[in-house]
């Protein structure tokens, strides 16, 4: 390392976060945008896992953290979704206008003096080229060079292989939240939780039940995502405001019986309790979410459907 | 296929096939070998209108229970979470449908299956029994729908659209 002292003082840093396994397309595409930035002596390029699975306190989101300057993600998801994800995990900036992301999109309020986040959506595009334009644009513009973590090898991706699982949790925007706290009162599975200025923060991203976007319909400002969630205006397309969300049918389509869905969901929630007194069985006494369990039922039977 | 049923939604009339049996969450199912095939009654249909995106959450081979969420429709008149009607294990997605959501309007009750289920177990409805279903929660559907539509901009107000989880 000794030759480049100052050399990791002068690059942008550039980070591919890779699609869920599974999809080949989508690796072709990855292989090609890396082979494209090959040997460019101006940029750190790193691999990561996908972002919206990365861990808080894993390597990949610990190196996102340790980059100083400004810095271009490129990943399978919204601009938006990824910019609350980082932010959510302690990797602050402002948003910077990309081909994913037009300047009257940004709606999150950025001071010029921070620095620079550019996202780019992986899904755009079918082609490397874009993103390769896009990259040396935004790598001339880059006036605050981008301070990286040492010990990365020049012109060639760093690679973070993070053990990963597709993960499932809201992502709040706070551009948009009016701190109402609806969304805390309303999750029953103690996902959100407040930091010290009372503000809503995703507590207990892992409590949150799978494939259940609920929270994101009942937040007036449509300030909560999902990055995964078929639907665009869940999934963090900046161009749909929630006013703008069509009628929703999930009540009716989940299924019209209130005694069906409050026992599917007792029987749901024993088997759950059973399962973890079964893995604390050293110390029986403890009942897990005895406390929501009762909390859940009295709310199905306050509905009236 | 013998004569179906009729339900009146306001003016406009869905058929409800009489071969096949339902679920509340109008998901009509049929037994298909040894699986048991899932897919949208007229009237789910109908509230949705021209359906043109749909994607799945939950993979093939997959235990479910009845409520357990399994992806999302879009159609030009509402959205929705898909649910399971019925305990069982995913056997398949069909892929027609996949490719050309739009079949779930040409053709709901044979090429527009959406899913098959093996093992599947549950309480069904026959088509009568479905009728009555569409008859009796009639007035809770139109008020859930009204007030989605007029609560629009009433922000946090009113009942949540969806139940929790
Ligand atoms: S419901 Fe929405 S606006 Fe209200 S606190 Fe939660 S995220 Fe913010
Ligand atoms: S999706 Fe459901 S479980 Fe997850 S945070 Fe929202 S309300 Fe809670």
């Amino acid at each position: 390392m000794g030759a480049g002292k100052n050399m990791a003082n002068s690059k942008l840093a550039v980070v591919l976060s890779k699609d869920r396994p599974g999809q080949s397309e989508h690796e072709i595409l990855e292989r090609k945008i890396l082979g494209g930035l090959e040997g460019r002596h101006d940029l750190e390029v790193t691999v990561l896992p996908h972002l919206y699975d990365l861990a808080n306190d894993g390597p990949g989101m610990e190196f996102l953290r340790s980059v100083g300057g400004d810095l271009v993600v490129l990943t399978w998801l919204y601009p938006r979704s990824a910019y609350w994800v980082l932010d959510a995990n302690g990797v602050k900036g402002r948003l910077g206008p990309t081909i994913s992301l037009a300047e009257e999109e940004i709606d999150v309020p950025g001071n010029p003096g921070e620095r620079a986040i550019w996202c780019l959506d992986l899904r755009n595009q079918k082609r490397p080229d874009p993103f390769l334009k896009e990259i040396n644009r935004i790598a001339s513009l880059a006036v605050e060079p981008a301070t990286v973590a040492a010990g990365q090898i020049n012109g060639r991706p760093n690679w973070i292989d993070e053990p990963t699982a597709p993960r499932w949790y809201p992502v709040i925007d706070f551009s948009r939240c009016g701190n109402c706290l609806e969304c805390l009162n309303f999750c029953l599975f103690g996902v959100f939780g407040t930091d010290a200025d009372e503000r809503p923060i995703v507590e207990q991203p892992d409590a949150c039940r799978s494939g259940c976007p609920a929270c994101s319909r009942i937040c007036p400002e449509g300030a909560i995502m999902f990055p995964q969630h078929g639907d665009p205006a869940i999934a963090g397309d900046p161009r749909i405001s929630p006013k703008d969300l069509k009628l929703d049918l999930s009540q009716l389509f989940r299924d019209s019986d209130p005694l069906q869905i409050a026992e599917a969901e007792r029987r749901r929630a024993l088997e759950e309790r059973e399962r973890q007194s079964r893995q604390t069985a050293e110390k029986p006494s403890e009942l897990p979410r005895k406390g929501s369990l009762d909390d859940l039922v009295d709310r199905i039977d306050d509905m009236d459907l | 296929m013998p004569k179906p049923l009729i339900f009146m939604m306001g003016r406009s009339p869905a058929f409800i096939a009489t071969d096949r049996q339902y679920a509340r969450n109008h998901m009509w199912v049929q037994p298909d070998g040894a699986v048991c095939r899932v897919g949208f009654s007229a009237y789910a249909v109908k509230l949705l209108g021209d359906v043109h995106h749909l994607a799945w959450s939950a993979a093939p081979g997959r235990a479910v229970r009845s409520g357990d969420p399994m992806g999302f429709i879009e159609g030009s008149k509402a959205t929705s979470d898909l649910y399971c009607p019925m305990d069982g294990e995913v056997a398949e997605f069909n892929p027609r449908v996949l490719a050309d959501p739009s079949l779930i309007n040409s053709n709901l009750y044979d090429d527009a299956w959406l899913f098959s289920l093996a093992d599947a177990r549950g309480p069904l409805l026959s088509s009568e029994q479905y009728l009555d279903h569409l008859e009796a929660s009639w007035p809770l559907a139109q008020r859930l729908l009204k007030g989605q539509s007029s609560g629009r901009d009433a922000g946090a107000g009113g009942k949540p659209a969806s139940d929790p989880a």
